[in-house]
């Protein structure tokens, strides 16, 4: 019964030895994968080890075996329509989406016919009541009204069998949006404004958030700003209500515990829209458009800006529901900040994400719940939006961006440091999550993007050092021609090791760096800057570096070099500070790997990205990955087993690592460099892979040479010493070069750092006395700084 | 003196502490006449520098008379910026260093348009060791728009003498406050110096010996670093195996393990905190035999909670009692001495009872639980081989402890209670009479004959200053030792000590091998 109190328990231990109570899902991967990579301190002299090195077939996931995808328009020839939208669009799509709790028929044909939805009521009657504002047709508006009564109903009910509710989140802010709606439509008679003021008082008098005893939680949390907000709202309609002045006052003291730090604390794709339901609806009813307009919070609007994809996708990460999965909340949530903020390009990007949701609506269409919260969101974007902002496409360059620090507190006691005004009261205050935000600002995430066209290449790195899941430097989201290349794992765990350097201390001795605030219960407190961030039109260049590397004494500093639709080079440099017993490489998560695996790469697609158990649509695209061949290293691919429940939210069940092992020392350094390159479907890869070349990769440099077409190639360098360098055709002393040649001749470049780049003999860059920060040439221009 | 260093770079690895490193000075004498060093003297301008500063947020700019108040005239003008995002950011240059000996660093750094010491501040580590030369940051490289014709200054910084060794040194430049994030050089010099031109403070200074990589290059055993043994509880060996029976009389030996008000910072979800010593609180010990992992607890509870009666057990957190939760590390699984791998954390739940008996524990451990005065006594013999280990003397073990208390009669809220024990990483250690004991990993699993194997180990002295008197081969297949390295390496009390070496395999015949080493007082 109390597994979860201790898995609670459990998240609050900073031990490593603890950390399989930590997560259901790391103690399974984990155990799982160690099951099969045992050390032991025993070991043979003589004995054959090692398996065998070449080319391997590998049949890892569902999607092997589906030769369809060999038959079906690859990913560069489906289109993801671009249709224009406005309100009318969201208006009709509505009315036409399904409707389970209405025999699974269209909105406009069911909603009048459809039985009582109970305790469900203010958030499936929504829909009727936009189509109500919409239409005019007062049948759907006196549904509404029905609906919502019985509602009512079950909140007596549910008062009077367990002695409170806990409808914090959605309803609240719901109710007060089909008041209005009502109100506005001369559905509600003076009769009716009595029962709902009854209703309304009995929500907020009956509220414990968590379903226990506390109540007027405090943090930036769901729990607490959904409780503060509805407590304001009802003291905003009822101010005769005899704890109208309580209320507000405890709004305007909890209300602060996020807008004093103009951000909140989930690093997820879940609950920070549990936050921002209540909040940011919240303060369009309550009239503070601050929230929208206020250059304090442009950093937490513009991280949500940058983060979906070029196809308006939302690559999950954190704790979430899936593929997807909450996109349907930015949409409306970006219909709102541009009506207040009149930034054309919230609009722009929302109708990216409804013309992706609508890619899927078939598929989102065959389950109750992406169906209900797609259709939702549409109706708020509906509601919201409008259609006097011009949508425009924003900025086509990489970004990084930033958010503010979030601490887990332990508990009231551990947040009197950082909070103002705790209520003394045992049984208030407590802290939802346990987690608050500090005026620090993190780095939150690094995207990096080749344009604003659907099918663009588009990767999304992690690099928030706080809140579980901890994966800096993981590639969260890879997109290239509207097909997802990875997902998360929905997750709460310490770290997921997602498509990140992962290291385990197989001697148990290295000291761990732990979190040493006696006020937290974070296990570890890495921090992750940024020395290099320049986007040029080729390309991108950026490195991370992440001390305390998830609690080992270690600096990790991971390097992008993202070539615009075309790959990524990615290094990680593992800086030892501890002699300890390391096994260490980066992974990949992946649906399927194969169909063919070598010695130091592997071929990947995902066939169907997952969402509440259903399979949505994903144009079939394949990435080749290609790590640098060493010869103390060795590629495992292996299923990382997981739940049969955040199976139904994940689609990457199998792991690839190419892995280094051995005894570290101070100041030693273990590099390893990898190419991620997208290509179109194929049964035999291995040629492809042949084709990329680690022409040379040690401390002082890495020089790649890419043909992967025909009459095509491609050098990627990467050369921090600045020292000259001279391979093949290619000679060079910058820090950074990119090189495209076809037919023999240079087309496109980009250097950073250098004096000189030569090609085949002949000056792309001649040498200059002077060094160059940075030029390029696309293939029909050509910039210098 | 190739020699003298190598045996140098052993000591000062075995202990990194200041003192050692002081008396090292004056066994690192450079008598060489500073004439004959002067190709040692190393000068860089700013684009050289910009070569060397690789991958950072750095820019080379020219500045000139409209901007610079005045300049080094053997500059060009070129100048290396650097901008640090924040406290603790620093620029980091590897400079070239032609021979071991003192060098004094001096740059010639951009000085802002702000008054000294009202902004930002700029620290410089040569290889790691603090400089006292300090430079202010700022904020731009143009003017402040309240004082338009503000100009930046270049100046000389005399950063310090420090033993710096070839072929490189890293010098890290480093914000240490938190304004002014602007740090400019145009010329940055290495200048050798005798050792007696300088004072004692300057003679202190010494960059740490690299560390070598190479494959036989490590001595057979380096002791690397000492930490806290704060979470690692040692358990003693007994001689005589306790009654289980819930008297706690046969424990005479071992540290408590307190679990109170005071000790417990970790709770389970909703805990409340522990209202007192007669709320909760028990104090613990642990002992262990061949067969046997005792444990032995005395609980104050003030409310004991029904029990079984007849009925099947529930899980442990339904009833007052303790868990003890034990993970084999992955180093000892799959060896001869664990060769079922047990892969997932064994718990045994010790609950109270009183007419039901005790709950079955896996892999037959047994407990008893006896009433006393103030709460419950809990006894419990867990078997090594539940855990499918044949354990030995310096083995280490995950272990932690979850106390869960059910008080149904107090008021709401205060129903249920878990308190965890150890927050920080919980280990046992099972040491011999002399209260030590080590373990030693091999790098890999397989090794070719007459090649060298390295290895990884800590050894924990909970009790009185001890040694590493040898390290042993041993021969799995016929339990001979194999082969011996005598050792003299001390390990001071109190610590957990790091250990890493390489061993050299040549002679050996195929078979499976482990590695023991021996500590002696």
């Amino acid at each position: 019964m109390n597994f979860w109190a201790i898995k609670f328990a459990a998240d609050r231990f900073s031990s490593r030895a603890a950390k399989s109570l930590r997560c259901l899902a790391i103690v399974i991967c984990l155990s799982l994968l160690s099951k099969i990579s045992l050390h032991s301190d025993e070991f043979t002299i003589g004995l054959p080890a090692d398996d065998k090195k070449g080319v391997r077939p590998a049949m890892v996931g569902p999607g092997m075996d589906d030769l369809h995808r060999f038959h079906i328009p690859a990913g560069d020839k489906v289109e993801i329509p671009q249709r224009p939208v406005n309100r009318k669009v969201y208006l009709e799509t509505i009315k036409h989406w399904k409707m389970h709790t209405a025999g699974w028929r269209p909105v406009y044909e069911s909603f009048c016919d459809a039985g009582p939805f109970g305790v469900y009521a203010p958030r499936h009657a929504f829909v009727g009541a936009v189509v109500f504002k919409g239409t005019g047709e007062k049948r759907f508006g006196e549904k509404v009204k029905v609906q919502i009564q019985d509602f009512h109903r079950a909140l007596k009910k549910q008062v009077k069998d367990k002695g409170m509710n806990y409808w914090y989140m959605h309803y609240p802010v719901l109710l007060e949006l089909e008041y209005r709606i009502l109100k506005e439509g001369g559905i509600l008679t003076a009769e009716d404004e009595v029962w709902w003021r009854d209703m309304i008082l009995e929500l907020n008098r009956t509220i414990h958030v968590w379903g226990t005893k506390p109540t007027y939680w405090r943090g930036s949390q769901h729990r607490s700003q959904g409780e503060g907000v509805m407590k304001r709202l009802a003291a905003i309609k009822y101010p005769d209500a005899p704890e109208a002045k309580e209320w507000t006052n405890y709004f305007n003291t909890v209300w602060q515990d996020w807008w004093e730090f103009r951000d909140t604390s989930a690093n997820d794709t879940g609950y920070f829209f549990g936050m921002t339901f209540p909040v940011i609806i919240g303060a369009h009813l309550m009239g503070m458009k601050e929230v929208f307009t206020d250059e304090g919070m442009d950093p937490f609007w513009e991280r949500l800006l940058h983060s979906i994809s070029s196809e308006g996708a939302v690559a999950p990460y954190g704790a979430h529901g899936g593929w997807n999965s909450h996109a349907a909340s930015l949409l409306w949530m970006f219909e709102l900040k541009a009506r207040y903020s009149r930034d054309g390009r919230y609009r722009w990007a929302a109708h990216r994400i409804f013309n992706y949701l609508l890619f899927q609506s078939e598929r989102l269409q065959s389950h109750h719940q992406p169906m209900h919260w797609s259709k939702f969101g549409m109706g708020l974007a509906w509601l919201f939006a409008d259609d006097s902002v011009k949508p425009v496409a924003p900025r086509k360059t990489s970004t990084l961006t930033w958010r503010k620090e979030t601490l887990r507190v332990r508990g009231k006691e551990g947040a009197k440091r950082y909070l103002k005004n705790l209520d003394p009261d045992p049984e208030r205050a407590q802290i939802c999550c346990g987690l608050l935000v500090t005026k620090e600002v993190k780095p939150h995430k690094l995207v990096l993007r080749s344009g604003w066209n659907p099918g663009d290449l588009f990767m999304l790195v992690d690099l928030f050092p706080r809140h579980d899941p901890m994966n800096p430097g993981g590639i969260l989201g890879l997109m290239r021609h509207g097909s997802a290349m990875t997902m998360t794992l929905t997750s709460k765990a310490e770290t997921d090791w997602h498509n990140m350097l992962m290291v385990e201390d197989l001697s148990g001795i290295a000291s761990i760096r732990s979190n040493e605030n006696p006020d937290t219960v974070d296990s570890y407190r890495m921090e992750v800057t940024i020395p290099t961030f320049t986007d040029h039109a080729l390309a991108t260049h950026a490195v991370t570096r992440t001390t305390d590397f998830i609690g080992f004494p270690m600096m990790n500093e991971r390097e992008f070099f993202f070539v615009k639709n075309r790959f990524v080079l990615v290094r990680d440099r593992a800086h030892f500070e501890e002699s300890f017993l390391a096994r260490l490489g980066p992974t990949w998560f992946a649906e399927n790997i194969g169909p063919q695996v070598g010695p130091n790469w592997a071929n990947t697609f995902m066939a169907e990205p997952r969402t509440h158990g259903i399979a949505l649509k994903n144009p079939p695209w394949d990435l080749l990955i290609v790590h640098a061949p060493k010869p103390d290293r060795k590629l495992i691919v292996r299923q990382r087993g997981i739940s049969e429940f955040k199976a139904r939210y994940t689609s990457t069940e199998n792991m690839i690592r190419y892995r280094w092992q051995g005894v570290t020392k101070p100041g030693q350094v273990v590099q390893f460099s990898q190419v991620l390159l997208p290509h179109a479907p194929m049964r035999k890869p291995a040629e492809l892979a042949s084709k990329i070349e680690f022409i040379a990769d040690d401390h002082e440099k890495t020089v790649v040479r890419i043909q992967a077409e025909k009459d095509r190639e491609e050098w990627l360098v990467l050369n921090q010493t600045g020292g000259l360098i001279e391979f093949g055709k290619l000679k060079t002393d910058a820090k950074q070069v990119y090189v495209d040649v076809r037919d023999g001749r240079v087309n496109r470049w980009l250097i950073k750092h250098g004096q000189q780049l030569y090609y085949n003999g002949g000056a792309v860059i001649p040498y200059s006395k002077t060094p160059i920060n940075a030029a390029e040439k696309t293939a029909d221009s050509e910039g210098k700084d | 003196m190739k020699g003298k260093a190598h045996s140098l770079e052993g000591l000062l690895t075995l202990v990194q502490c200041l003192t050692l490193t002081c008396s090292l000075v004056n066994a690192e004498p450079d008598t060489k006449p500073a004439a004959e060093r002067k190709d040692d003297n190393v000068q860089l301008d700013a684009a050289a520098l910009f070569k060397l500063a690789g991958g950072q947020d750095v820019r080379l700019d020219k500045l000139d008379s409209k901007t610079l108040f005045s300049w080094d005239k053997r500059d060009n003008g070129d100048v290396l910026f650097y901008r640090a995002e924040k406290q603790g950011q620093s620029l980091k240059i590897e400079l070239p260093v032609s021979r071991d000996g003192y060098y004094r660093i001096r740059g010639s750094h951009v000085h802002g348009p702000w008054k000294p010491g009202r902004f930002g501040l700029f620290k410089l580590k040569a290889d790691g060791i603090l400089m006292p030369g300090q430079q202010h940051g700022w904020y731009s490289t143009s003017a402040p728009k309240h004082w338009p014709k503000a100009k930046l200054h270049v100046q000389q910084v005399d950063w310090g003498a420090v033993y710096l060794r070839s072929p490189t040194a890293l010098l890290a430049f480093e914000r240490i406050h938190h304004t002014g994030g602007m740090f400019g050089i145009t010329r940055l010099e290495l200048h050798s110096v005798k050792e007696s031109e300088l004072d004692e403070e300057e003679r202190k200074r010494i960059a740490p010996p690299r560390v070598s990589h190479k494959r036989g290059d490590w001595p057979i055993l380096r002791h690397n670093a000492s930490t806290s043994l704060a979470g690692k509880l040692p358990v003693w060996r007994t001689g005589i195996a306790p009654k289980i029976d819930g008297a706690l009389g046969d424990w005479l030996r071992g540290p408590d393990i307190e679990i109170n008000k005071t000790t417990i910072k970790t709770m389970g979800f909703e805990s409340p905190a522990i209202q007192g010593n007669d709320d909760l609180s028990l104090t613990a010990r642990m002992m262990w035999d061949d067969r046997f992992l005792y444990f032995a607890a005395a609980v104050r509870d003030d409310e004991l909670a029904a029990t079984v009666r007849g009925q099947k057990w529930k899980g442990f957190w339904e009833y007052d009692g303790v868990a003890l939760l034990v993970t084999v590390p992955p180093w000892l699984r799959g060896t001869t001495r664990h060769p079922q791998v047990i892969e997932k954390e064994l718990h045994f739940g010790l609950n109270y009872y009183t007419d039901s008996g005790p709950r079955p524990l896996p892999g037959g451990g047994r407990y008893v639980c006896r009433r006393s005065p103030t709460g419950y006594t809990i006894e419990a013999a867990i078997p090594f081989a539940s855990l499918g280990l044949d354990a030995r003397h310096g083995d280490r073990l995950r272990f932690f402890i979850i106390a869960v208390n059910r008080d149904p009669a107090k008021p709401e809220g205060r129903h249920f209670g878990q308190y965890i024990w150890n927050r920080t990483r919980g280990e046992i250690r099972l040491v011999s009479a002399a209260g030590a004991g080590a373990e030693m990993i091999p790098e890999i699993s397989h090794a070719r004959p007459g090649t060298t194997i390295r290895y990884v180990g800590s050894a924990d002295v909970f009790d009185k200053l001890t040694k590493v008197s040898e390290i042993q081969l041993i021969d799995l297949g016929t339990g001979a030792i194999k082969r011996r390295w005598p050792q003299e390496t001390t390990l001071a009390s109190g610590k957990r000590h790091q250990l890493s070496g390489e061993l050299p395999l040549h002679g050996l015949p195929n078979g499976r091998y482990s590695l023991r080493a021996v500590l002696s007082d």
